[in-house]
């Protein structure tokens, strides 16, 4: 599965909605994440990708577009 | 000059008619706006034409984080550097802000007249482009025209909404374009805006809420309830109705202003209210000062409380430096703990009408009781409105029936769907563009006469 769709999967998940927002919609702003959801949603990642995400990248200008959260990860997975 | 104040609107014609007459020269418009926000600072007091220095000042910090941030220099680690560049703009910004509200408070209401304005909307803004520089989130501008013309802009500049420089900065880099549509929608705000101040607002005001909360003695408990709710409902229209005409005369000028409100009373908790009261606030607050309280995920509740209390009580004291606000920023911090709390316990939001409901009257009551500190005077005065109300006495005999009337029209407004406004513009986009202009001025002065002793001061227009 490519990486966005498995992102977008966290995201319904965590947000408890069958949505698709655009590439650099913002997830914030939606309502989709909020700081609250943020941390389940940056554990998802990490159990679905494998990484390790440090506490102090819990900020929601690292994950506020789908291509910021897709930018993080690849960074990371490098 | 008060955006709701007949020389406002004299001064906004004048504005327009240079700047669309401009449209062409897009460097002249950007000239024209510049100019046009430090007359109208010029406006309040003299003093604020020293403002350029101090953007100049963060202008340059902005060219040097950039260069600084490609090019690593011999002898100093380039992380230090920006880091003192950043630290230099925080002082500018934070000794502006600070200096601004402790001077008035240190000597009392006779020098008002020289700084009527905190500036803490410019300090904000500006704060948003050297730190958003420093992430390396943003491209700095090379124009301190184009940076004035962003920075000082005069529809948002007294009391937000506070927009993103780097967002403001690309907007008014594209060449100025108004449609029908956007000419529609700037009217339909403007108008929407004076209403909602002059005739809302300031009518709750005169007629209910500054009685009741100058002198709680004299009322009931049932009218001391009264007064709270219409407090609430009187700084939403006032607060709203400033930033519905901030956007619509950002609209005339090309320039789309971030949404503040949606329909805050409406919430169903309290973090659910700060996603919808002064948005462009909570926004700046999460993004430049909750995002960089430590936290930890192995002790989530306690970690993100205590930075949600220390948000919001730095939130409160901006207000200003009193018990009240900070009692008022630890309250919503506290609850905003407690709502973190609670959705961890449990993950499901409430289900079915009446919790619901439940969820929605608590918040908004919570909301109220939060308010008698933000509202009061002084810290006995809050004290006084809470002893008015435990006092359980009921009597509505000094209430007029015309307070109740537009109490409770302004409760239904507040209510009413989004999706109206949008409707009515589309609506209004069919009438050409000079009838909603004459339209216009004739609300204006309809509302003048109706609103009689003329505009008060916007709210946060002190803060």
């Amino acid at each position: 599965m490519e990486q966005h769709a498995r992102i977008l999967k966290i995201l319904q998940r965590v947000s408890g909605k069958q949505v698709n927002p655009g590439q650099n919609e913002s997830l914030f702003a939606s309502g989709l994440l909020d700081s609250f959801a943020l941390t389940d949603f940056v554990s998802g990642l990490e159990e679905e990708f494998g990484v390790t995400i440090p506490d102090s990248d819990l900020s929601a200008r690292k994950f506020d577009t789908i291509v910021k959260v897709d930018a993080y990860l690849s960074a990371k997975t490098k | 000059m008060s955006l709701s104040s007949g020389p406002f609107f004299v001064f906004l014609v004048a504005v327009c008619l240079l700047y669309w007459l401009t449209a062409r020269w897009h460097r002249l418009q950007r000239v024209l706006l510049a100019a046009a926000n430090l007359f109208f600072l010029a406006h309040f007091s003299l003093v604020y034409l020293a403002l350029p220095f101090a953007a100049a000042a963060d202008f340059g910090i902005g060219l040097e984080l950039s260069r600084w941030q490609k090019v690593s220099p011999k002898r100093i680690p380039k992380r230090m550097l920006r880091r003192m560049l950043l630290g230099l703009s925080l002082a500018i910004n934070l000794g502006l802000l600070l200096t601004l509200k402790l001077v008035p408070l240190a000597t009392g209401a006779s020098w008002r007249w020289l700084l009527p304005l905190s500036l803490s909307f410019y300090c904000f803004q500006s704060l948003t482009y050297t730190i958003d520089l420093y992430l390396g989130e943003l491209e700095p501008t090379r124009s301190f025209i184009d940076y004035l013309a962003a920075a000082l802009f005069f529809p948002s500049i007294t009391a937000g909404p506070i927009p993103r420089m780097g967002k403001l900065l690309e907007q008014m880099a594209e060449p100025f374009e108004l449609s029908a549509e956007d000419g529609a929608r700037a009217m339909l705000l403007i108008g929407l805006g004076l209403v909602k101040k002059l005739l809302i607002a300031d009518y709750l005001a005169n007629n209910l809420v500054d009685r009741i909360f100058d002198t709680p003695a004299l009322y009931s408990s049932s009218e001391i309830l009264l007064g709270v709710y219409g407090y609430a409902l009187q700084l939403f229209f006032d607060f709203s109705g400033y930033t519905d005409i901030a956007r619509g005369v950002a609209l005339l000028l090309g320039i789309n202003l971030p949404e503040n409100f949606r329909q805050p009373y409406l919430s169903l908790n309290i973090a659910e209210f700060w996603r919808r009261w002064h948005i462009t606030f909570s926004e700046w607050l999460r993004d430049y000062l909750f995002d960089f309280f430590p936290k930890n995920r192995k002790f989530p509740v306690l970690s993100y409380s205590y930075a949600f209390l220390f948000t919001m009580m730095l939130g409160g004291l901006w207000h200003g430096i009193s018990w009240n606000f900070l009692i008022w920023g630890a309250l919503h911090g506290l609850a905003l703990g407690v709502v973190f709390a609670w959705k961890r316990w449990r993950k499901a939001p409430p289900a079915g009408w009446r919790l619901k409901l439940f969820a929605g009257l608590l918040t908004f009551h919570f909301v109220c009781f939060t308010w008698i500190f933000f509202r009061a005077a002084t810290l006995e005065s809050a004290l006084a409105i809470l002893r008015g109300l435990g006092a359980h006495t009921w009597s509505m005999g000094s209430v007029a029936v015309p307070v109740v009337g537009v109490l409770l029209f302004a409760a239904v407004a507040h209510c009413l769907p989004s999706d109206w406004f949008e409707r009515a513009a589309k609506l209004s986009v069919r009438v050409p563009f000079w009838v909603q202009g004459l339209a216009m001025a004739g609300l204006i002065l309809l509302i003048q006469t109706l609103a009689g002793r003329g505009s008060a001061p916007f709210v946060y227009g002190n803060f």
